[in-house]
C-alpha cells in the first residue's frame, strides 16, 4: 500500500502514507437521553474507482487506510457495505471522492521519499454513508485519523 | 605672620611627601626590548593541496579551500578558512545526490612553542606545532535526482527530483598540526582534524548526505590537510637567524 520511491539500501522507517478513515454510528442513548456517536464495525469491500484489485474484500473493519493517488489530485473509492434489508443481507455501495494536493517528502537516503497529501474536499454518495467529518486534512506518515464516516442506521 | 609661617610649613611638607612618593615610583625596571615586539607579526595565505585529491578518491567532488591566518604575538593565530565544493554522489539505482556550496571555517590556532626564551630573547619559529579550534558552516543546496515514485495500488510510476533550496549546516573541528617555513616566506603545513557535525536546518541529518567542507555526514570524523602557503611579514623585523 506504501507509495514511495525505491532506494538501494535498507529502509527502517515507516513509509506508509494513507488516508485513515473510521466508521461511526450515531445512536440514541436512553440513559443520557441524547444521541451518542461511537465507532462501529461494518463488513466492507473497498476498491479504487477504476481499479480491479480490492483494498478490503468483505472484511469486518471499524476503519480503513485508503491510499491516495500520487500522480492525480482526485482519488475515488467504491465502498460496499453489508446491510440488512427486509430480512435479507445486501451490499450497498457508496463512492467517496477525495480531492487533494500532493507533496513530495524526502525521508532519507535509505528510504527515499514519500508522497504526502493535503485534502481539500471530500464528496460522497449517500446510500449507506450518512455524512462525513474531516478530522485532519494532512495525510502523511504520522496520520492517525483523517476522516470519520457516519453510516446510516439500517 | 603666624598664618604665613603655617602655610610655608605645609608647602614644605607637601613637597617632601611628593619627593618621597616619586622616589618609590621611579625605579629602574629590568628592561628587555625583545618583549616589546608588535602585536601583529604578519599573516599567511595557505592553499590546501591534499583535499582536492582526496575528494576525487571519495567520489566526484570538485573544489578547494584556502586558509588565511593572522600572527599575533607569534603565539595566537586567528584563522579563516574558505572553500567551495561541488559534489555528486551516486546513491545507487541511478539515484544521485548533488550539492554545491561555499563553506567557511573560523577559529584560531595556538602555537605550542613559546615565542621567547627564558632570557627574553626572540625564538625562531621556523617550525612550530599548534592546536586549534574551528567553527565551520556551509550554506548548501542539495538535489536528489532520479527518484522513482512508485504507486503500487494505483499502478503508476514517476521519476522526480527532490530539490531543497537552502540548508545551513554547522560543525566543530579540533585541529592539531605543524607549520614549517621553507624559504623566503614560503611555508608547508599539515594538520589532523577531528570534526563533529553539530547541527543542520534540514529536518534530519540524514538529509544532508554530503556537506561541502565536511564530507559525508556519516563518514569518518578524522581528516588530514596538507597546505602550501606564503607568509607576509608586517612587523618590520628581519627574520631571526637560526642558531645551531
Amino acid at each position: 500500500m506504501a507509495t514511495g520511491c525505491t532506494s538501494p539500501n535498507e529502509c527502517l522507517q515507516n513509509m506508509d502514507v494513507a488516508y485513515k478513515v473510521k466508521f461511526m454510528k450515531v445512536a440514541y442513548d436512553q440513559g443520557s437521553e441524547s444521541y451518542v456517536a461511537s465507532q462501529v464495525s461494518v463488513v466492507t469491500s473497498v476498491h479504487g474507482l477504476g481499479r480491479d484489485s480490492m483494498l478490503y474484500d468483505s472484511v469486518q473493519v471499524n476503519g480503513m487506510a485508503l491510499p491516495l493517488q500520487s500522480n492525480d489530485t482526485i482519488s475515488a473509492f467504491v465502498i460496499c457495505q453489508q446491510a440488512a434489508s427486509y430480512g435479507d443481507t445486501v451490499m450497498v455501495s457508496d463512492t467517496l471522492w477525495v480531492i487533494h494536493d500532493n507533496e513530495l517528502e524526502f525521508v532519507s537516503v535509505e528510504c527515499g521519499c514519500a508522497v504526502q497529501n493535503k485534502v481539500r474536499d471530500v464528496i460522497h454518495t449517500v446510500n449507506m454513508i450518512d455524512s462525513v467529518a474531516r478530522v485532519a486534512d494532512m495525510v502523511d506518515r504520522k496520520s492517525i485519523e483523517n476522516l470519520k464516516i457516519y453510516v446510516r442506521n439500517r | 605672620m603666624k598664618r604665613v609661617m603655617t602655610i610655608f610649613t605645609l608647602c614644605l611638607l607637601c613637597i617632601t611627601l611628593n619627593a618621597q612618593r616619586d622616589s618609590v615610583i621611579v625605579r629602574e625596571k629590568k628592561h628587555n626590548p625583545n618583549y616589546e615586539l608588535p602585536v601583529v607579526h604578519g599573516f599567511s595565505v595557505n592553499a590546501d593541496v591534499l583535499s582536492p585529491v582526496m575528494n576525487l578518491v571519495h567520489g566526484r567532488v570538485y573544489g578547494g579551500e584556502c586558509h588565511i591566518d593572522l600572527n599575533l604575538f607569534n603565539r595566537v593565530f586567528p584563522t579563516v578558512e574558505v572553500g567551495y565544493a561541488d559534489a555528486v554522489q551516486n546513491l545507487g539505482m541511478d539515484v544521485t545526490y548533488k550539492t554545491h556550496a561555499p563553506y567557511v571555517r573560523v577559529g584560531l590556532n595556538y602555537g605550542l612553542l613559546k615565542p621567547f626564551t627564558k632570557s627574553g630573547e626572540h625564538r625562531s619559529l621556523d617550525c612550530y606545532p599548534y592546536v586549534g579550534l574551528r567553527y565551520a558552516m556551509a550554506f548548501m543546496n542539495y538535489d536528489i535526482q532520479n527518484l522513482v515514485i512508485e504507486d503500487k495500488y494505483w499502478g503508476t510510476k514517476d521519476v522526480k527530483n527532490f530539490t531543497n533550496p537552502s540548508v545551513y549546516s554547522g560543525w566543530m573541528e579540533v585541529v592539531a598540526g605543524v607549520r614549517m617555513n621553507l624559504a623566503r616566506g614560503f611555508t608547508l603545513g599539515w594538520a589532523f582534524r577531528f570534526r563533529a557535525l553539530l547541527h543542520t536546518t534540514a529536518e534530519d541529518k540524514v538529509f544532508v548526505h554530503y556537506v561541502p567542507g565536511y564530507g559525508k555526514s556519516d563518514g569518518s570524523a578524522f581528516t588530514f590537510n596538507y597546505t602550501i602557503g606564503y607568509t607576509f611579514s608586517i612587523d618590520g623585523r628581519k627574520p631571526v637567524e637560526k642558531k645551531y
